[in-house]
């Protein structure tokens, strides 16, 4: 590479907006970071283009390698074998374990990767290390992903010569607003100032949104409303998203998620190639996660080769006499699987019924993500849609390229030829509520409402003279208000002594333009026009790592004194 | 700078349906405005805007859908400059509380109509049915009689 012109930003400390007044406005690059795969790409004035790695790679691996004092991330270090990224010195799958408690499934089921995930099943952050000259090192998801976003952001740098300082990243529908702040963190941690974070799919609608608009330019298309179904699915998620589309506005009718994604189809073919995998590998010694890699690579290896052939040789020798040999077919692969393609099914059902749709409705279906190739996903989807899938997208570069879009309209950038008139109108991935009514999630924004929204419902007490009232806020679509995420709490003070279901307490729930989440909350009496005492305002979200134990030691503490319950009148608005 | 002038004209033509540009010179200027004037823009008032009534000027539902769209692309906070995001916001909010009010009538007028419909059609089978069979009588009682002619 040329000389290194670019002076690298070290004021990552001060993340304000003291923004410079220069005519030419810093275009936000778009990154999308994949649980297994990540790309950079930008808007170069007249079109969106991929950022190349010194290897001349547009897809890089997401790892990080921990080696004596320096880790190197897949962007500059080039792997001599695969083996070397599960050596267990490597961590990947962040994207995965971020933002996680030790006590969820997903983190559990990390368990079997090479890298050590220890977890203490009591709502904490899990305890993650890499294998440093026989030694296991700590470091955290958050740590390893910017980590990784240096290396980006140097590559980024030295390819655009100018320093990089506002991304546009994308992220899994079903990502909570505390996972959320673990990405700001990490990025911040890298020097990076999120402008947006959009979720995947909807990335994906904003490139289409440009591509219909293009089309009504280039051979006077009608320009009528398109409905566009896209289903996501990579490494590590599975998302799909309805989307109405004119005049370059992609419009989200609803979204739907889940985190399974490839990483399951290979976890549950290994536990099919060797069914005691999790007792065999447990004691993590450096002879396991040899013998993990091995079966790994080759299970990886055997499900990208089911994609084009109908069946596939397995030969692992795994040493101390344990041989693995067996022809795996198609058909056993999506027996072993079932469960995860129909999980997938049920997305795009709900997302159609979500929105409101028919299968008929729908114009276009965009397939995209590394899952893409596999036949079944592809036969799945068209087979629900009744259709064959939209051919105008690389299924890689799709949710990049979008990204790299957004980046240039939310940096304010102007196109000549309207290339860039564009915009997403967003919706909320998961509804966003509180505890009342006894122990149940009552939602204030629910789920796919357009943002920026502002919602409010009205409750009330439930004891005779209750002056206090715990107003505790969760996201998520659960009805039982334990499996939705904790996002925060807080107290309201000086309920005017009175007989329960009196006082008026109003929870209003107000998401901004940059997607941050405000609680306004406060009492106001029968009949009178001012609060009885001042509102809270709480910007969420406030729980920190250790949330697991925060519920919990609530409801330990406080059990159902300062509850509220819904005032059914006044729900609707 | 021609890059100002060529986006001007378009966004103009686009606005000019709405038939309401008069009160909003201002606004449409700062959407058009590249990068380097939209801080210098001063504050436009947008409060005062029925949306309701910009919106169903057209009362088809494709027509209201499209001046949704149009609207969005002018009043959205991620197309308006930051210093103003506070307004915008609480604009666009008002602007799609509208939007989802009149595709609420527009659905609930359907369903009426569909309804009234389904319900007219029906009584006009009924009627032809009752007539027929007052007049002519039903299909077996007309063949039972061709045949006892027969």
């Amino acid at each position: 590479m040329a000389e290194q012109a670019y002076t690298v930003a070290s004021d990552s400390e001060t993340m304000g907006e003291e923004k410079s007044s220069s005519t030419v406005p810093e275009i936000a690059i778009g990154i999308d970071i994949g649980t297994s795969q990540c790309s950079v790409a930008v808007w170069s004035g007249s079109q969106v283009e991929l950022l190349r790695n010194t290897r001349n790679q547009k897809l890089m691996k997401s790892y990080v390698t921990f080696k004596d004092e320096v880790p190197a991330g897949g962007v500059s270090n080039q792997l001599a074998h695969e083996y070397e990224m599960l050596s267990g010195a490597a961590i990947f799958n962040m994207k995965r374990l971020i933002g996680r408690v030790d006590t969820d499934p997903i983190v559990h089921a990390s368990k079997s990767l090479p890298f050590l995930v220890q977890t203490l099943d009591i709502g904490v952050r899990p305890f993650i290390a890499a294998l440093v000259n026989n030694m296991w090192r700590s470091t955290t998801p958050e740590e390893v992903l910017a980590i990784f976003l240096v290396e980006l952001r140097v590559m980024a740098e030295m390819q655009l010569k100018r320093p990089i300082r506002n991304v546009v990243l994308t992220i899994p529908v079903t990502f909570s607003r505390f996972q959320l702040t673990r990405i700001e963190r990490a990025c911040a941690m890298a020097g990076l100032h999120v402008l947006r974070l959009m979720p995947e799919p909807t990335a994906v609608a904003l490139l289409y949104a440009q591509q219909q608009q293009q089309n009504v330019h280039e051979n006077m298309g009608s320009g009528s409303e398109k409905i566009a179904l896209i289903f996501n699915m990579g490494a590590g998620f599975c998302d799909t998203a309805i989307t109405a589309t004119a005049g370059g506005v992609s419009q989200i009718r609803s979204l739907a998620g889940s985190t399974l994604g490839g990483e399951d189809l290979l976890q549950n073919t290994m536990h099919h190639l060797l069914p005691d995998m999790d007792n065999y590998f447990s004691r993590h010694g450096i002879d396991e996660i040899r013998k993990m890699g091995l079966l790994r690579v080759a299970t990886q290896d055997a499900i990208h080769k089911l994609s084009t052939q109908p069946s596939v040789e397995i030969d692992i020798d795994l040493g101390n006499g344990r041989k693995i040999y067996k022809v795996l077919n198609r058909m056993e692969f999506e027996e072993v699987n079932q469960h995860v393609f129909e999980k997938c099914a049920s997305l795009i059902n709900q997302c159609l019924s979500d929105a409101k749709l028919e299968v008929d409705d729908v114009n276009d279906v965009i397939l995209v993500g590394g899952c893409s190739n596999i036949p079944m996903i592809r036969n799945m989807v068209m087979g629900i849609c009744k259709k064959d899938v939209y051919s105008g997208m690389n299924p890689l570069e799709a949710a990049v390229r979008g990204a790299a879009l957004e980046g240039a309209v939310a940096s304010g950038v102007n196109d000549p030829f309207g290339s860039l008139d564009l915009l997403t109108i967003q919706t909320t991935p998961l509804s966003i509520g509180i505890r009342a009514d006894g122990n149940n999630f009552v939602p204030i924004i629910p789920k796919n409402t357009t943002m920026p929204a502002r919602k409010d419902v009205v409750f009330t007490t439930v004891h005779d003279n209750q002056v206090e009232a715990l107003i505790i806020i969760y996201e998520g679509d659960e009805k039982a208000v334990e499996k939705n995420q904790l996002l925060g709490y807080f107290k309201i003070m000086g309920i005017p002594p009175a007989p329960k279901g009196v006082p008026e307490i109003n929870v209003c729930m107000d998401i901004d333009a940059s997607n941050s989440l405000r609680v306004l909350a406060g009492v106001i009496m029968p009949g009178e026009q001012n609060p009885s005492a001042p509102f809270m305002e709480v910007r969420m979200p406030t729980v920190d790592d250790g949330h697991g134990w925060c519920a919990e030691a609530l409801n330990r503490t406080y059990g159902s004194t300062l509850d509220l319950v819904t005032v059914q009148k006044k729900v609707q608005r | 700078m021609n890059v100002i002038q060529s986006s001007t004209l378009k966004s103009g033509t686009v606005f000019m349906p709405f038939s309401h540009s008069k009160s909003l010179p201002m606004h449409l200027k700062f959407r058009v405005a590249s990068v380097s004037c939209k801080t210098t823009l001063p504050s436009v008032k947008m409060a005062a805007i029925d949306f309701h009534k910009e919106l169903s000027v057209n009362a088809s539902l494709d027509e209201i859908k499209k001046a949704y769209r149009k609207m969005a692309l002018l009043y959205h906070p991620d197309v308006c400059d930051p210093s103003m995001a506070e307004e915008s916001t609480r604009v666009f909010v008002e602007l799609h509380k509208a939007y989802e009010n009149l595709l609420d009538q527009d659905s609930k007028c359907r369903e009426e109509r569909s309804r009234e419909a389904s319900r007219d059609k029906w009584e006009i089978q009924l009627s032809k049915l009752s007539r027929r069979s007052q007049k002519d009588g039903s299909w077996a009682s007309r063949m039972r009689a061709t045949n006892q002619y027969a």
